[in-house]
């Protein structure tokens, strides 16, 4: 896809979110007090000034990505890395954010430093490692020797789950 | 003054302060030597570790990082044609040249000088000019300080995409997020949604963490493979005394010009870079071999990379507005220990400026010891593979993220700053101007504010005096200069 069809498609979205945050996030998710004499000193209009600002710039985007649209692009300098297919790269690229979601939610069932051993092992695999003894051993050094700077030397208490016990 | 100086001296004359600068030039120069790894990813990921420290420690801690990436970024740029920074891809047009041609010592070696060199030029501009700048910011009042940051946002939202319109928005974006919390004249819930965590708003270290570093490992996992090429063996002969002398012009030409680029909020080392590299080849006798294995290329572009270190904390000493994207984390640094910069903080905190000074003198000089002795165990290090690198990477943020307030929220926000950073970086919108607009974000609100309670709502008071003038004029310049080379740009192509 052109990085023109990509701005239009940004700037459209953009546009849609803007109007979104204009109409129903600012109204709903900012108290104003009654009791405001001067407009300028709201606690909105921060806010929509930078949502109207905002606006400015995309219909800017917009109006040259439809006018380079029509242009034929450039040629680029091929890239030398290459991507897994489209499917595939979504699916690897998913797993980084979710494993740390994961992290989040399990880490006061089983502890920062376990949720964290196992989420290293599975991202050292993922990234194409297949010795298992090296991934072990790399999943479990790192998350212990940062457990044991944050609760030793900076005094950080993490949370330990079902071995708290162990502490 | 002196008392002050006895202060500061006593301050940063520890053990401590010594190990801990050079532990940040070293990590520094590691985290620049990797392709891959970023400066300010580096920088994010030492943040939450300077929480226990005090302030002058985890700020040169964090100082001795950035001075170590923008060298760290040329050893691979010359070993392996793979900048580890942006700063460092000037340095690849003659390193990698001359490294193909037997002379990787003499590239690293002059590298290394130029390098020191500016970087020690840039603190003693730093040094010179920051008081006279903050003594000339007690004019300074809230719509002063809102035009100049409003210039310094304009500046930075422009430089530093390809784009201008996707900055500005990346920079509204910023200034967006920044709004979530309490209201800070009428106390009164803004974008919370009944979640309480949300009212002191979003911490900017999960979001810096989730915008720099989690994005370049979401993109590693999406590459099937990366190419990677190599250059031979470190060879033996390296800088005599008369490469350096024929050096020498274009390296103190590469420092002014780094220096003086650096003290403008937005522009970097890599505009610094490459104007120095440009401005060299013009002026040598041996332009001709500039790009094939100059040596002079080497040093022009390492020292305009360099010279922008200690210029870039000028306005962020001075002003409180921070230049690029690592002097914002040390802004943010500066206020988790309770401290202002700016021109207050030269009045309440002299002594804690001069010990800024004297340990940024001190990364200099290790800067010049671990260059100088580890060159050939740093290149190894680059080795390491990306494999077990990058997942690292992903656990350091989970522990960082966590550490700022013991809380799992953070995290939490981090991983959606990352999926919104990864989205930012695949459709080219850069994510400096967002970081930046979040962090200026509720001065530039609280002094536009300030301004209409001094004016009763009147707007003509932007526009009160000489000094709000230039700082519009300024604004407008740029913004015309952006628009036309954007244009040129387009109609060259």
């Amino acid at each position: 896809m052109k990085s023109a069809h990509l701005d239009i498609l940004f700037g459209g979205f953009m546009l849609a979110l803007l109007a979104l945050v204009w109409w129903v996030i600012i109204p709903v998710g900012i108290m104003v007090p009654k009791s405001i004499d001067t407009a300028a000193l709201s606690p909105d209009l921060w806010p929509k000034i930078i949502v109207l600002i905002a606006s400015i710039s995309s219909v800017f985007m917009l109006l040259k990505a439809w006018r380079d649209v029509r242009q034929p692009e450039r040629d680029s300098k091929p890239d030398d890395e290459v991507y897994y297919p489209m499917l595939q790269a979504v699916g690897r690229v998913a797993a980084v954010p979710l494993g740390i979601l994961a992290v989040y939610y399990a880490m006061w069932i089983s502890g920062i430093v376990a949720s964290c051993i196992i989420l290293l092992a599975l991202l050292i695999r993922l990234a194409g490692e297949r010795r298992w003894w090296l991934i072990a051993l790399n999943a479990v050094v790192l998350p212990m020797l940062l457990y044991g700077f944050f609760t030793y030397l900076a005094n950080v208490p993490l949370p330990l789950g079902l071995f708290e016990q162990l502490r | 003054m002196l008392e002050n100086l006895n202060d500061a001296l006593s301050i940063v004359l520890s053990v401590e302060n010594f190990i801990v600068i050079f532990i940040g030039v070293l990590i520094g120069t590691i985290i620049g030597a990797i392709p891959g790894m970023t400066t300010p990813m580096g920088v994010a990921l030492a943040l939450p570790f300077t929480f226990t420290m005090h302030p002058v420690t985890g700020i040169l801690l964090l100082l001795g990082i950035y001075k170590g990436g923008l060298y760290g970024g040329s050893i691979t740029a010359i070993l392996l044609k793979a900048p580890g920074t942006p700063a460092a891809s000037c340095t690849v047009l003659d390193g990698f040249p001359l490294a193909q041609q037997g002379q990787t010592r003499k590239a690293l070696e002059m590298a290394l000088y130029a390098s020191v060199f500016a970087d020690f030029m840039s603190n003693l501009a730093l040094i010179l000019l920051t008081g006279t700048l903050a003594s000339f910011a007690l004019r300074f009042g809230p719509p002063e300080y809102f035009t100049l940051i409003v210039f310094s946002l304009t500046v930075i939202a422009g430089v530093a995409g390809d784009h201008l319109a996707k900055g500005i928005i990346a920079a509204c974006l910023g200034l967006f997020l920044a709004t979530i919390g309490l209201d800070t004249i009428y106390g009164t819930s803004r974008m919370l949604f009944d979640n309480y965590e949300l009212m002191s708003g979003l911490n900017f270290i999960p979001v810096l963490i989730g915008l720099f570093a989690l994005p370049e490992i979401f993109n590693f996992y999406a590459k099937s493979k990366t190419t990677v090429i190599k250059a031979g063996t470190l060879s033996q002969v390296g800088v005599t005394y008369a490469d350096f002398k024929r050096c020498f012009k274009s390296i103190f030409r590469g420092s002014l010009i780094g220096v003086v680029l650096g003290a403008i909020p937005g522009i970097g080392g890599a505009p610094a870079a490459f104007l120095s590299y440009s401005e060299a080849r013009r002026n040598s006798p041996n332009k001709d071999n500039f790009g094939k294995g100059e040596l002079e290329g080497v040093a022009a572009a390492e020292a305009g990379n360099n010279g922008v270190a200690g210029a870039t904390m000028i306005p962020l000493l001075a002003l409180g507005v921070p230049g690029d994207v690592i002097t914002a984390v040390i802004l943010g640094a500066f206020m988790i220990h309770g401290l202002r910069p700016g021109p207050i903080m030269f009045t309440n905190n002299l002594d804690i400026i001069y010990a800024i000074f004297i340990g940024i003198m001190v990364s200099s000089a290790y800067l010049f010891i671990i260059g100088k002795f580890s060159i050939r165990a740093i290149a190894k290090i680059a080795d390491i593979p990306n494999r077990f690198l990058y997942p690292s990477v992903v656990i350091l943020c989970i522990f960082g993220a966590y550490a700022v307030n013991n809380s799992s929220f953070d995290i939490l926000i981090m991983a959606i700053m990352g999926g919104v950073g990864y989205v930012m970086l695949r459709l080219g919108v850069p994510a400096a101007p967002f970081l930046i607009a979040f962090i200026l974000g509720p001065m530039l609100e609280d002094n536009f504010r300030q301004s209409l309670i001094l004016s009763d709502g009147t707007y003509s008071i932007f526009f009160r005096n000489a000094i709000c003038w230039v700082f519009w004029s300024l604004t407008f310049t740029s913004l015309a200069l952006l628009v036309r080379s954007n244009l040129q740009a387009k109609s060259q192509s």
